[in-house]
């Protein structure tokens, strides 16, 4: 928080933005002691959402959250077609690290997550990878060098 | 940063600290003080919840209760008192030694001068309020000064008892007798003594005339929990690490760190406490997974040449592995808290899921301080043992991390155990 501006995806904006509208939705009825809605009974929900069910504080800091994120974020765009072959943020960079090959999305720090190769920006190898193009190698040393040979640059339609 | 790490690593001493009330009967792998505080802390944040105590304090006072043992180590009540003779020692240990007022009194202040020596030998070089915070809360537990001080010390026998109790039923010669004498003169919260009672009848093999399945079935939770303190860390046994931390270890450490380094941030840390103490308890069914499980080969040479490498995946190959992984724990945490009042098996699952799925500050920034301690355990092994290899861990590190002050430890641990690489 703080200040902070959230890079994210204009999908995952639409979802903050339901997800907070539906929250408040849910928070009111909550108030005026209305049965939970029939849709929480959904198996198809996710499952966060159902578990609001009963956790006043976290619906209402969940709520707070998501605002915050609202109000200060910022959405990644895709670079103009001249300024595609850099790596911004909303990239899918095709790397090889010695002789492996890896794929990694760069994204702001909310929808990262190294494990599904969602890369956050704040990262040092995110950080180092922004602003190259194909043919590039970056270095990530201190205290170990690993070599990131850049194969392949695209962005997603967003 | 660099009395913090050194804090951290002083603190990671009790993950090897056998607790000598266990081993004196001859338990084999007793448990740590680490894995014993784990445990304590949860058993204090479920109670401390019914009985509406301050839940943030009773979980910092509990896990730094023991951090005096890093230099003092475990001094029970039977220090220096042991008979020398093998069947006579065998006969003390299985009561509670009674003495004289005077003796009590003399024993007493010689060992907690020793531990209050160790604790701010410990936390000397830590800021001014975390030292403070630290001394303040160890004190309050000691003296029992506040409402939390004088509850953490009935929960420490509580947990105490659990552990005797699981260790009677792995084996029936296990003598809980000490314990519950020692329990009996501390324990008057009559909220637990209704849980003590559960574990009494076990014990004795008397059924209870009306049943009390809310006390059962914590009882059965945290026997559960158990499991953990025996449970090592997969990434450490793929790479041949001798007696590595058990999950309960790690979670110890990373409570505490979480808590250190959040103080840095305007988060909530009770909820990054209860976060850190419940975000691996899925393990005790699900198991522990690495990211080399699905690459393993049976073959020694290669496992070990693999263990060289940080494994690349495609993205198809991330997403299956995550969701697997994900569907697995998530049924195993259903599993190991539907029989915990409905409230707080919420509590823990809207936790799991917000560590897992990054919903709150809190959330993300303990995802990232759970690492750091994997982290600093990783780096603290390789000095020790030379393993685990370093460069995956560091290609690792470096795509993962992107809090700032997670970033400013890495830095601070590259420049404590690489010290001859940045020189080069």
């Amino acid at each position: 928080m703080d200040g902070k501006i959230f890079y994210i995806t204009k999908a995952k904006l639409k979802e903050f933005e339901k997800e907070h509208e539906e929250l408040l939705i849910f928070e009111h009825k909550k108030a005026l002691e209305q049965e939970a809605p029939k849709i929480l009974e959904s198996e198809d929900l996710n499952p966060e959402f159902v578990s609001f069910q009963e956790d006043v504080g976290f619906l209402r800091s969940r709520i707070d959250e998501l605002k915050n994120i609202i109000d200060h974020h910022e959405l990644i765009r895709n670079p103009a077609k001249d300024k595609q072959g850099i790596i911004g943020l909303g990239a899918k960079v095709k790397v090889a690290v010695d002789d492996q090959k890896d794929e990694f999305i760069i994204v702001g720090t909310l929808e990262a997550n190294p494990a599904l190769g969602r890369i956050s920006n704040e990262s040092p190898v995110g950080k180092a990878l922004l602003g190259h193009k194909i043919g590039d190698e970056v270095i990530i040393s201190s205290p170990i060098k690993t070599v990131y040979k850049i194969k392949n640059i695209k962005y997603e339609t967003n | 940063m660099k009395e913090l790490l050194n804090f951290f690593i002083e603190v990671g001493k009790l993950k090897g600290r056998e607790r000598k009330g266990i081993a004196f009967y001859g338990v084999k792998n007793p448990e740590t003080t680490a894995e014993h505080t784990f445990r304590m802390a949860i058993v204090g944040w479920f109670f401390a919840r019914t009985e509406h105590l301050n839940v943030e304090k009773v979980l910092k006072m509990i896990l730094i209760h023991d951090l005096c043992e890093v230099y003092a180590g475990d001094i029970t009540p039977y220090d220096g008192l042991l008979p020398k003779d093998k069947d006579e020692r065998f006969k003390f240990v299985r009561r509670w030694p009674r003495l004289s007022e005077k003796k009590k009194k003399t024993r007493y202040l010689r060992k907690f001068k020793k531990e209050k020596e160790s604790l701010q030998r410990l936390i000397k070089n830590l800021s001014p309020k975390e030292k403070k915070e630290i001394l303040d809360y160890w004190q309050d537990y000691e003296f029992g000064n506040s409402k939390e001080g004088r509850f953490v010390r009935q929960i420490d026998r509580t947990e105490n008892l659990i552990e005797a109790f699981n260790c009677w039923q792995r084996d029936k010669n296990f003598p809980t007798l000490p314990w519950w004498e020692h329990a009996d003169q501390v324990i008057d919260d009559p909220v637990i003594q209704k849980f003590l009672k559960v574990i009494e009848l076990k014990e004795l093999g008397k059924k209870q005339t009306k049943k009390d399945h809310l006390n059962e079935n914590l009882l059965v939770f945290f026997s559960e929990l158990e499991k953990l303190k025996d449970m090592p860390r997969r990434g450490w046994v793929i790479n041949d690490i001798k007696n590595p931390e058990s999950i309960a270890s790690h979670i110890f450490r990373a409570s505490i760190m979480a808590w250190i380094l959040g103080n840095k941030q305007k988060i909530n840390i009770e909820r990054v406490l209860k976060t850190a103490l419940i975000h691996d308890i899925c393990e005790v069914y699900a198991g522990d997974t690495t990211p080399y499980d699905s690459l393993l080969p049976k073959d020694d040479k290669k496992r070990k040449a693999l263990m060289k490498t940080w494994p690349r995946l495609s993205d198809i190959e991330k997403k299956k592995l995550q969701e697997k992984k994900f569907k697995k724990e998530k049924s195993a945490l259903e599993k190991i808290t539907k029989n915990l009042p409905r409230d707080l098996s919420n509590e823990i699952k809207h936790l799991w899921f917000d560590y897992e799925k990054g919903l709150t500050k809190e959330g993300r920034f303990f995802k990232q301080a759970d690492r750091l301690e994997n982290f600093l355990q990783a780096m603290e092994y390789r000095e020790k043992y030379k393993k685990p290899p370093k460069e995956p861990w560091w290609e690792w590190a470096k795509e993962y991390f992107d809090d700032p002050i997670s970033l400013e430890f890495i830095e601070e641990l590259a420049k404590k155990f690489h010290y001859e690489d940045l020189k080069g």
